[in-house]
């Protein structure tokens, strides 16, 4: 068996970055000869091609268990793993492998929405299901064509008759590199040329690509991350192509460049993670918006999009709906970037990011004009008071005080909330009754054995009762006047409060609340909320708290874009331990 | 499926293993209906949104199991009843069950998971078993001599909330609904060739040994990077596995031929829906989805391409609807229902006959979409041989009540129930306290697990509970008088 010479990857990228370049098939094709002259070239671990060993890769991990560094506990790793790409990961590679015509930009905008995971898309639940896989596979049926298309760039061939598996075996080694993420093993690339040869045989040397381009774009090295190291083992360290994939897609939500892949073939995963760490990584666009999706996912707010309202009582909603998703994405993108990603600015913010319309519709502020601008909101103070979390949280007839309190102690504070179908008692929402306020109908809650869990989620949410069902400020329900005056228990933000914007306050600079987001982060980033993995989310915590700053012995604030970093810097991130 | 004599001969005929599955089987049904055999039994699952407007849906007091009349003023069950529309009527091809409960204990809302798993939404979230469809097209392998095991489709919402879904795998994972459908044919016919044209039958094979080309490589990798992980991480290749097992049933072109109720339909012309999604402008064309969803599906049950569905239905909420109702069904046509008892669990009160007009209205249109598949289906010789089960998530819309939800049955169900009649089960509660529930003694509910069962065995599974509830035993027995 022949084996493709890893070593010559590097000029295969220098082919694809050049390949944008005018007359850039005539450097590419000599180039190309001199890469695939295929010489045989011995592969100490056959089957290794999942994990990726570059050439000169190092050897420590070949065999058995790695040594931790000291003060990491196998027990707090998380698990060797797979996951497949979420829909916007899917349609992120692709754009980054063929660019953004409008065949590739719109091809998964009709995919199975992802599962979710305390909200969140990143999530070890993503499967392949039949509806998927037969999306997955026009999708790649289409963007095989543009592969086609563009075919003497992508796979230059001047003379198919005669060079046809070579300039195959050429395009199959760079394409695969980018799309798999790491090299691509000698069997690999064996099948790879039975799906070429299958469409050569009554077919063409460009359907030859387009199938096989075909084949890789919907393949399990294509879909999933895999985080197993090398070999199995007790405890593995990732390898250099899975630690600059995981931290690619956790922050840029897209893969690595082919040069970065390129930069770390040879490192141990440390190395690896110092040198993507050490790019631009945590600035601009792709940065922001990851922290927009996580943040959003983490609150629910996302899901705005997806709503509708009972358009007798809220006729308006469906004119600011577009825009109160748009307030969330402005004001986090403004957080992000002006603010350090302040915790305490995201929830008790005195401005956030609107339009006129959100702003004169939404929140009766008829001076707002024009498109979405900074603008200053005393009186609705940090995401929780804005129109997305309060609709997102709300009945389509009504405000929903059980909703808004336990979004809020589940996700914010952290307070464990029961179920009440493992109570096995029927849930009867109290009935509509127009001559009483929401909040005196929940009174119902506050008698028998109801009021164990009642008393403290509908306090949580009764706090903001002073906004109805789409946000809107009211200061009446049902023709009397909402009390939105509250006590809390049982947190270390305990006490009362005169109404919602009064307890963000209080909750922004909680240490309770601090680790709630910390530990959400991790779920978000860890792709897991599985009660299996807690010891790692707690190891995490304790990291994490090691890496906050203080002023005079106190911490008074975290960043997001920060917790981000420490999650990627904790020494458990880049070992995994046997299932 | 135990082959007949006439199934043998056909075989023998056309040389037996040639026709592979699943098209030597569709060109073997049609011979085999010729010869006045049974087809296999197929199950369709109908939901409609907004519950029911009981006034004009429940039996009246002049009705009887048999001799009913469902053609007067108003009433939602018309389409079943209506040769001026549909051809012929489907009056003797029908069988409305009153007093079947949903017990989701989730609002209803999120109710829908309930109906063909018979399960608690846990949490809300979802049911805790597989659903019906899935038990007997996948688990028990019913499906898998067809191209498509399963089908799930839906009407401009593509989500999988509890509330949305009628289709759960094992351990009640959601499956996703296809809401396009253009995307439906795809699946169901792409490939496909009825006829006999060289030329056609020549390039469909090409493409046929392409797509498998793809499929045999993404197995390969899938197994090879399997063989590395652990067996928890293995059951996330396993479930990817079969779907390209899936995808590999579909590739098949068939034979030759085809029989008279067999023929590919013309691939549905996508400029008729430029919107597919609720909320999202697609409002405007969920009637014509609708159409198209059942046209395709009535055909692919008649080829025999599938065997097991459900379909998703959505309201016309937007203005200037066809129905002439107002532009928010949910809000203005099932909130104000205001139902009399009838319609009320049994509760006391007259209620506001004004507000029950607009939602029988909207029931009748969803049956008319039932009536639409059953003409095709009639036309196409496989009517008789379909059961189609059609049901809301709730009874009254405006009390979200799960209880006393409106349950059609229809088609001929292979003779496995008497059709043409109504059926009353008992009330859940004594007439002296209507506003029993679950925790009362005095509740006696007939749960939708009862059905499921009776479904079950007209597959000839042998089956004594399905669903999951805190009581089991609601779970337990067949629905009576079915048979």
């Amino acid at each position: 068996m022949k084996l493709v010479n890893l070593a010559n990857i590097g000029a295969l990228v220098q082919i694809r970055v050049m390949r944008a370049l005018p007359n850039a098939l005539a450097v590419a094709a000599p180039l190309l000869g001199l890469a695939f002259a295929c010489q045989p070239a011995a592969d100490p671990h056959p089957g290794s091609g999942t994990g990726g060993s570059g050439a000169g890769g190092s050897a420590q991990n070949l065999a058995g268990s790695v040594s931790l560094p000291d003060g990491t506990q196998a027990t707090a790793l998380l698990p060797a793993r797979i996951r497949r790409l979420s829909d916007a990961e899917y349609q992120a590679s692709v754009s980054a492998l063929l660019g953004d015509s409008a065949a590739v930009a719109d091809v998964s905008k009709d995919f199975v929405p992802d599962s979710r995971q305390s909200g969140f898309t990143l999530n070890e639940a993503q499967r392949v299901d039949p509806v998927l896989a037969g999306q997955l596979a026009a999708a790649a049926t289409q963007l095989a064509a543009e592969v086609r298309k563009d075919v003497a760039q992508r796979a230059p061939c001047d003379n198919p008759a005669t060079d046809a598996d070579k300039c195959a075996t050429a395009f199959i080694t760079s394409f695969g590199f980018q799309a798999y993420r790491r090299p691509l093993d000698a069997d690999e690339v064996t099948q790879l040329m039975t799906v070429f040869h299958t469409a050569l045989d009554g077919g063409s040397y460009d359907e030859g690509i387009e199938l096989t381009a075909r084949a890789m774009l919907q393949s399990a090295a294509f879909l999933y991350l895999t985080e197993i190291g090398k070999a199995p083992a007790t405890t593995v360290e990732l390898t250099p192509f899975e630690v600059v994939s995981a931290i690619s897609y956790l922050i840029q939500g897209r893969p690595p460049s082919p040069d970065l892949l390129m930069q770390v073939k040879d490192m141990n995963a440390d190395d690896a993670r110092k040198t993507i760490l050490g790019t631009d990584l945590f600035f601009g666009t792709y940065t922001r918006d990851r922290v927009v999706r996580i943040i959003r996912e983490w609150l629910g707010t996302d899901q705005v999009t997806d709503l509708a309202k009972d358009t007798t009582k809220y006729a308006d909603f469906e004119k600011i709906k577009a825009d109160m998703a748009g307030e969330t994405t402005n004001f986090l993108a403004e957080l992000a970037q002006t603010h350090g990603s302040s915790l305490r600015e995201l929830l008790a913010a005195d401005w956030t990011v609107a339009n006129g319309n959100l702003a004169n519709i939404g929140y009766g502020m008829p001076d707002v004009t024009g498109d979405f601008q900074h603008i200053s909101t005393p009186n609705r103070l940090g995401i929780l008071n804005q129109g997305a979390f309060l609709s997102v949280f709300a009945h389509a007839q009504e405000t929903a005080p059980v909703l808004r309190g336990v979004a809020l102690m589940r996700r914010v504070a952290c307070v464990a909330v029961g179920d009440p179908v493992n109570l096995t008692t029927a849930v009867v929402p109290p009935a509509p009754d127009p001559s009483k306020t929401t909040r005196e109908r929940f009174a119902a809650h506050s008698v028998g054995s109801c009021a164990a869990c009642h008393d403290g989620i509908d306090n949580f949410g009764f706090a903001f009762e002073g906004f109805d069902a789409m946000g809107k400020t009211r200061t009446d329900d049902n023709g009397k006047p909402v009390d939105t005056s509250v006590t809390i228990a049982g947190t270390d933000f305990a006490g009362s409060y005169a109404d919602s914007n009064a307890l963000v306050k209080a909750m922004s600079v909680s240490p309770q609340v601090r680790e709630c987001f910390a530990r959400h982060m991790f779920r978000a980033l860890a792709a897991s909320s599985a009660d299996a993995i807690r010891p790692s989310e707690d190891d995490f915590v304790t990291y994490w708290k090691t890496t906050l700053p203080q002023t005079a012995g106190t911490v008074d604030d975290v960043g997001i874009v920060d917790t981000l970093k420490a999650y990627i810097n904790s020494p458990a991130f880049i070992y995994r331990r046997a299932q | 499926m135990k082959r007949s004599s006439t199934r043998r001969a056909f075989l023998r005929a056309v040389g037996g293993g040639v026709l592979l599955a699943p098209f030597g089987r569709l060109l073997e049904n049609s011979v085999a209906q010729a010869a006045g055999e049974t087809l296999p039994l197929k199950f369709v699952t109908i939901y409609h949104p907004h519950g029911i407007s009981a006034e004009y849906w429940a039996m009246k007091a002049a009705d009887t199991e048999t001799a009913f009349d469902i053609t007067y003023e108003n009433c939602s069950l018309q389409p079943f009843d209506d040769a001026a529309t549909y051809g012929k009527s489907f009056k003797d091809k029908l069988l409305a069950i009153e007093g079947i409960d949903l017990l989701s204990n989730a609002n209803g809302h999120d109710t829908a998971g309930c109906i063909l798993t018979g399960s608690r939404i846990e949490g809300g979230a979802k049911p805790q078993n597989i659903s019906l469809d899935q038990y007997l097209a996948v688990t028990k392998g019913l499906g898998s001599a067809t191209r498509v095991t399963s089908l799930s489709l839906g009407v401009g919402n593509d989500g999988t909330a509890s509330g949305v879904t009628l289709s759960y795998g094992e351990g009640g994972v959601a499956l996703p609904k296809i809401i396009d459908p253009v995307k439906a044919f795809d699946l169901l016919f792409d490939g496909v060739v009825v006829g006999d044209d060289p030329a056609a039958k020549a390039a469909a094979e090409r493409k046929r040994k392409l797509s498998q080309s793809v499929i045999d490589y993404q197995t390969w990798d899938i197994k090879r990077l399997r063989a590395k992980l652990a067996p928890p991480e293995q059951q996330k290749l396993d479930q990817h596995l079969t779907a390209l097992s899936e995808l590999e049933k579909q590739l098949g072109t068939g034979s030759s031929g085809g029989g008279a109720s067999c023929m590919v339909p013309p691939r549905p012309d996508a400029t008729k829906f430029p919107n597919l999604k609720q909320y999202n402008g697609g409002e405007p064309y969920f009637d014509a989805i609708t159409d198209a969803h059942i046209d395709v599906l009535a055909q692919a049950l008649a080829c025999d391409i599938t065997r097991f569905a459900t379909l998703f239905l959505d309201d016309l909420s937007y203005a200037d609807n066809p129905l002439g109702l107002p532009s928010d069904n949910h809000g203005a046509v099932a909130h104000p229902y205001n139902a009399s008892p009838v319609g009320n669990d049994g509760r006391p009160g007259d209620g506001d006959p004004a507000t029950w007009v607009p939602l029988a209205k909207f029931n009748r249109y969803a049956y008319s979409k039932v009536a639409r598949l059953m003409q095709k289906l009639d036309a196409l010789g496989a009517l008789d041989s379909t059961i189609i089960y059609v049901t809301s998530d709730m009874g009254n819309p405006a009390q979200h009540s799960t209880r006393n939800v409106p349950t059609v049955l229809a088609g001929g169900a292979n003779g496995k129930f008497r059709m043409g009649r109504r059926l009353k089960m008992q009330p859940d509660c004594p007439a002296m306290s209507p506003w029993c529930g679950p925790n009362d003694a005095a509740f006696t509910p007939v749960t939708n697990s009862r059905l499921l069962v009776s479904i079950a065995q007209a597959f000839d599974q042998e089956l004594d509970a399905f669903g999951t509830q805190p009581d089991m035993a609601l779970t337990q027995g067949t629905l009576s008088g079915l048979t």
